[in-house]
C-alpha cells in the first residue's frame, strides 16, 4: 500500500497532505500550459507555411497581371495606370527588377516614374523610421530605385546609429554613383564599425577611378611618425590597390618608404602591385631590405606580380633572407619572371642554405607542374586561363 | 524516512525546475539573436563580404580517415563555395583504404617537396601533393595519429591563409557558409578569433554537385530523432551562448579559426577525446589570462551538413565519445569553474555543463534507481509520478517543437509538409527510449572513464548521399 506522505515524487514529502494534492494541480496546470503551447506553435507552423504559399500565389497573380503594363512603361513610355495600394510591393519589386537589368533611357523612365509616383519620397521618409530594420530597408529600397533625390537623405545614414543601415546606405549610395556620395563614402573608411568600413571600400572598389583622388587624399593623410596608422588610411591604401589607377602610384610609394607603421608599408607593397608604374620596381626592389619581415615579404611578392625581369637579381639577393616568408615569396617571386627567373632558382637550388634550397627546389617544381597541367607559364607558352592568384598574405 | 524522501524530492524538482528556467532563457536569447540575423542577412550581407578587398582569405583543413565513399564528392563541394580566395587543404590521416587513391585520380595529384612549417606537434608527414587540376588543392598524407586533433594540426601546418576552416571529410557546406562565417572576421578583425556555425544532419536530404538541394527529413527513426536534437541543440542553445560570451564549444564539424591564434594556444590537443571543445575552452583561458581582447561566436546560418548514424552501434559509439570528451574538458578545465576572471565561461557556461550536461546523466539515472528502489519499497506515489514524467515530455516536447517552428520561420530552406510533420512527431517519439538511450550510454561513457578504458577516434562507415 502506498503512503503517500512519504513517497517519493510527492512533491514535499511531508505529512501535509495537501501540499502533494497542491503539486499535483501545479504539475497538472503545467502539463496543460506545454501542451497548449505546444499544440500553438505547431499551429504557427501550419499558418506560417499556409500563409507563404498564399503570398507567392498572390505575388504571382499580381506580377502576371502587370507585367504587360510595367513592360510598356519601360520599353514604350505608355503611362501605368493607378496601382491599388495593396499591389504597390508587387510592383515596385517588378520595377526594381528591370531598374537592375537595364540601363540608358528604360532605366532613367523607371527612376522617373519611381520618384513621380512618391515611392522614393516615401523611402526617404522611411529613412527616418525608429526602426533599424525598416531604416535598412528604405536606404535598400533608394539605392535600387538610383534615385538621386535621396543622395543626402542616405548620405546622414552614413552617420546611422545602426551598422547595418550604414553599411546598406553605402551600397545604395556606390549604386547611385553621384559625384557627391564619393567623400562621403571616403571618409566613412573611419567608420569605427569594420563591417561597415568594409562595405565601403567594396563600394569604393566598384565606383572605380571617380573614388581615386578622394582615396589620395586619406592615404596620404597618415602621419608617417605615428606608430599605428589609422585603418581608414590602411584601408584606402587597400582600395586604391584593388582599383589599379596610375595616379595612386607616388602616394603609394611615398607610403611604402616613409610610413611608420608595419601594415601601412606592407599595403602599400602590396597595392603597387595592381597599380604599376616606373616607379615601383625600384620602390619594391628597395622595399626588400625593410627593416621589417613583413614588408619585406610583400615586396617580393609584388614584385613577382609585376613580372619586371630586373628585379631577378634583387630577388635572388633576399631569398637568403632570416624570414622564412621573405625566402617562400621570393622563390615564388622568382618563378614568375620567365626564364631569368628560372635560371635563377635553378642556381640557388644548388646553395649550401638549406632554407633556401628547399624554397627554391619547390618553386622549380610548382612550374614543372604548371607546364604538365597546361597552366600558362611566365613566359605565357598555353592559351588556358591562369590560375586564380594567390592573394599576397606576409 | 519522510526527511530523506522530502529532500530527494525536493531536490529533483529543485534540479527539473532549474532546467527549464535556464532551457528557456537560453531559447528566448537565441530567439531574438537569430532574428536579428535572418534580417542582417536579408540586407545582402554575402554580397558585401563577396566584394570586399578587406575579405580576407581562407584554408579549409579536412582531416579524412577511411573516407573513400564521400572523399571526392566533399572535396568537390569545397571547391564549388562562393568565396574570393580560398585553399583546400586534405589530411589523409593514414587511411587503410582508398581515400588517397580516390583523390589521386580524381585531382591528378602529384607528389611535392615544397617544406612544411611544423608549428603545431603532429605525426610525420609521408608526403604533400599538390594537383593538376586544381591550383587551390593541397593534400597531406600523414601517419594515423590516432585522432582528429593530430590531423587537423597537420592541416594548419600546411595551410598558407591567416583563417582556417575546420570541416569534416563526410561534411557538405551551403555555398554562401564561408561567406556568412566570416563576417565576424570583418566586423571585429583583431578580436574575433574563431567562429562556429550550425550544423545539420544531411540524411534524408538530396544532394547535387556537391550541394543540398532539396532538404528533407530522414526516413530513418534514428536519423530523424537526431535531426530534432541537432535542431535543438544549435538553433535553441548555441545562439545564446554566443550573445552571452560564453559560447564553449564550436563544432568539430565545422569551425573556422584564426590560424595565429591556434598556432599561439598550440594548437588541438591530440590527448583530448573532445578536441573541439578543448580547443574552445584553452582558447578562453589563454586570452583571459593573457588579458587580451576576444571574441569567440556563433553564427545560425551558415550551415554545414554532416551525416548521422543510422545504426545503434554507430550512434553508441559517437555519443559515448562526445560525452567522454566533454567529462574530460571539464575536468581539465576545472580550475575555469566559477572564476569570475573568467567570464561568462566559467561564471555560466562551465557552471551549466557540470550542472546539466554531466550532472543531468547522474541525475537521470540516478532517479530511475531510486524510482525502482521506491517501487519495489512501496513507496512510489504512482499518480504524481506520471504526472511529473509527463510534465517533463511536455516541456521537452514543447522546446523541441519551439526550435523546429523556428527553424521553419527562419530558415530559408524549406522542407515539405510531410517531412515537418514528421519532424514534429518525432520531438514526441524521442521520449520514448532514445532519450533514456542517450542516459544510459552517457553513464557508461561515464563508468568507462573512471575506469580508465582508453577512448578512440573511431569514425562512423559513411552510406553517402542521396544524390539528385
Amino acid at each position: 500500500m502506498v503512503n503517500e506522505d512519504e513517497s517519493v515524487f510527492g512533491l514535499v514529502g511531508g505529512n501535509d497532505r495537501s501540499h502533494a494534492v497542491f503539486g499535483e494541480k501545479i504539475l497538472i496546470g503545467s502539463v496543460l500550459v506545454l501542451f497548449g503551447w505546444t499544440v500553438a506553435l505547431a499551429l504557427v507552423a501550419v499558418w506560417l507555411r499556409w500563409l507563404g504559399h498564399l503570398q507567392l500565389r498572390q505575388r504571382r497573380r499580381v506580377e502576371a497581371a502587370w507585367r504587360n503594363k510595367v513592360d510598356d512603361l519601360v520599353l514604350r513610355g505608355m503611362l501605368l495606370p493607378p496601382v491599388p495600394r495593396r499591389e504597390q510591393p508587387v510592383v515596385l519589386e517588378l520595377l526594381l527588377h528591370y531598374r537592375a537589368l537595364l540601363r540608358g533611357p528604360e532605366a532613367a523612365r523607371i527612376t522617373a516614374y519611381l520618384e513621380e509616383q512618391g515611392y522614393a519620397q516615401r523611402a526617404a521618409q522611411e529613412l527616418r523610421a525608429r526602426n533599424r530594420w525598416r531604416r535598412a530597408r528604405a536606404a535598400d529600397l533608394l539605392g535600387r530605385m538610383r534615385s538621386e533625390t535621396a543622395v543626402n537623405a542616405l548620405v546622414r545614414r552614413l552617420r546611422d546609429e545602426s551598422e547595418d543601415v550604414r553599411a546598406v546606405a553605402s551600397r545604395s549610395l556606390a549604386a547611385i554613383g553621384h559625384p557627391r556620395a564619393v567623400a562621403a563614402l571616403a571618409a566613412a573608411l573611419a567608420d569605427p564599425s569594420r563591417w561597415t568600413a568594409s562595405a565601403v571600400a567594396a563600394d569604393l572598389v566598384e565606383m572605380g577611378p571617380a573614388a581615386v583622388p578622394t582615396l589620395i587624399e586619406i592615404a596620404s593623410a597618415t602621419d608617417s611618425e605615428r606608430p599605428g596608422a589609422s585603418d581608414a588610411a590602411v584601408t584606402a591604401v587597400r582600395v586604391l590597390g584593388e582599383i589599379r589607377d596610375p595616379r595612386a602610384e607616388p602616394v603609394l610609394i611615398w607610403l611604402l618608404g616613409a610610413a611608420h607603421d608595419v601594415n601601412m608599408r606592407a599595403r602599400a607593397a602590396a597595392a603597387l602591385s595592381g597599380v604599376g608604374g616606373p616607379r615601383t620596381s625600384p620602390a619594391l626592389r628597395a622595399a626588400l631590405r625593410d627593416r621589417e619581415w613583413p614588408v619585406r615579404a610583400q615586396a617580393a611578392s609584388s614584385l613577382g606580380a609585376l613580372r619586371d625581369r630586373s628585379s631577378v637579381r634583387a630577388l635572388s639577393a633576399a631569398i637568403e633572407d632570416d624570414s622564412w616568408w621573405v625566402r617562400r615569396n621570393c622563390a615564388e617571386a622568382l618563378a614568375k619572371l620567365g626564364e631569368p627567373g628560372r635560371s635563377a632558382l635553378a642556381r640557388l637550388a644548388a646553395s649550401r642554405d638549406r632554407y633556401v634550397r628547399d624554397r627554391c627546389l619547390a618553386a622549380l617544381e610548382n612550374l614543372a607542374l604548371e607546364a604538365k597541367a597546361g597552366l600558362p607559364t611566365p613566359d605565357g607558352k598555353t592559351g588556358m586561363p591562369p590560375a586564380p592568384p594567390a592573394r599576397p598574405h606576409p | 524516512v519522510s526527511t530523506f524522501v522530502a529532500v530527494i524530492n525536493t531536490c529533483f524538482l529543485c534540479y527539473f525546475l532549474a532546467l527549464d528556467v535556464v532551457y528557456a532563457t537560453l531559447f528566448a536569447i537565441s530567439f531574438y539573436e537569430s532574428g536579428r540575423h535572418v534580417r542582417r542577412l536579408a540586407l545582402g550581407a554575402d554580397d558585401i563580404v563577396l566584394q570586399s578587398p578587406l575579405t580576407p582569405p581562407i584554408s579549409i583543413v579536412v582531416a579524412a580517415l577511411n573516407e573513400e565513399a564521400t572523399i571526392v564528392a566533399s572535396v568537390d563541394a569545397l571547391r564549388l563555395l562562393e568565396y574570393g580566395e580560398f585553399e583546400i587543404v586534405v589530411v589523409d590521416d593514414g587511411s587503410t583504404d582508398a581515400t588517397l587513391a580516390r583523390l589521386k585520380g580524381a585531382y591528378t595529384l602529384v607528389r611535392s617537396t615544397a617544406p612544411l612549417r611544423n608549428q603545431l606537434p603532429c605525426k610525420p608527414v609521408h608526403a604533400a601533393y599538390v594537383s593538376r587540376r586544381l591550383p587551390n588543392l593541397v593534400v597531406i598524407s600523414k601517419e594515423n595519429g590516432g585522432c582528429k586533433a593530430d590531423a587537423v594540426n597537420a592541416g594548419i601546418n600546411a595551410a598558407r591563409y591567416p583563417l582556417v576552416c575546420v570541416t569534416d571529410a563526410d561534411a557538405v557546406l551551403d555555398k554562401d557558409t564561408l561567406l556568412r562565417i566570416v563576417r565576424p572576421f570583418i566586423e571585429r578583425p583583431r578580436e574575433t578569433i574563431a567562429v562556429g556555425g550550425t550544423v545539420r544532419v544531411i540524411n534524408g536530404c538530396t544532394v547535387s554537385a556537391g550541394r543540398v538541394t532539396r532538404v528533407g527529413a530522414p526516413r530513418n527513426l534514428l536519423a530523424a530523432l537526431q535531426v530534432v536534437e541537432y535542431m535543438r541543440a544549435f538553433i535553441a542553445t548555441r545562439t545564446a551562448w554566443s550573445r552571452l560570451g560564453g559560447l564553449f564549444l564550436i563544432s568539430g564539424a565545422f569551425g573556422v579559426f584564426r590560424k595565429a591564434a591556434v598556432v599561439e594556444v598550440g594548437g588541438f590537443n591530440p590527448k583530448a577525446i573532445g578536441e573541439d571543445m578543448e580547443l574552445v575552452l584553452r582558447m578562453h583561458r589563454h586570452f583571459r589570462a593573457a588579458k587580451r581582447p576576444y571574441r569567440i561566436v556563433f553564427l545560425p546560418d551558415p550551415v554545414v551538413w554532416t551525416e548521422a548514424p543510422e545504426t545503434l552501434k554507430g550512434l553508441r559509439s559517437q555519443r559515448k565519445r562526445w560525452h567522454r570528451g566533454l567529462l574530460q574538458c571539464l575536468w581539465w578545465n576545472r580550475g575555469m569553474l566559477l572564476r569570475p576572471s573568467q567570464g561568462m565561461v566559467g561564471v555560466l557556461g562551465l557552471p551549466y555543463l557540470w550542472i546539466f550536461e554531466a550532472g543531468g546523466t547522474v541525475v537521470e539515472v540516478v532517479g530511475y534507481a531510486v524510482i525502482t528502489v521506491a517501487a519495489v519499497t512501496g513507496a512510489l506515489y504512482v499518480p504524481f509520478l506520471l504526472l511529473f514524467v509527463l510534465l517533463a515530455m511536455a516541456y521537452g516536447v514543447a522546446l523541441s517543437v519551439s526550435a523546429l517552428v523556428m527553424d521553419e520561420a527562419r530558415s530559408q530552406r524549406s522542407q515539405s509538409s510531410w517531412d515537418v510533420a514528421w519532424l514534429l512527431l518525432c520531438t514526441v517519439l524521442e521520449n520514448f527510449g532514445y532519450r533514456q538511450l542517450m542516459a544510459v550510454w552517457r553513464f557508461a561513457a561515464m563508468v568507462e572513464m573512471f575506469t580508465g578504458r582508453k577512448a578512440t577516434w573511431d569514425p562512423l562507415k559513411r552510406k553517402g548521399f542521396k544524390t539528385g
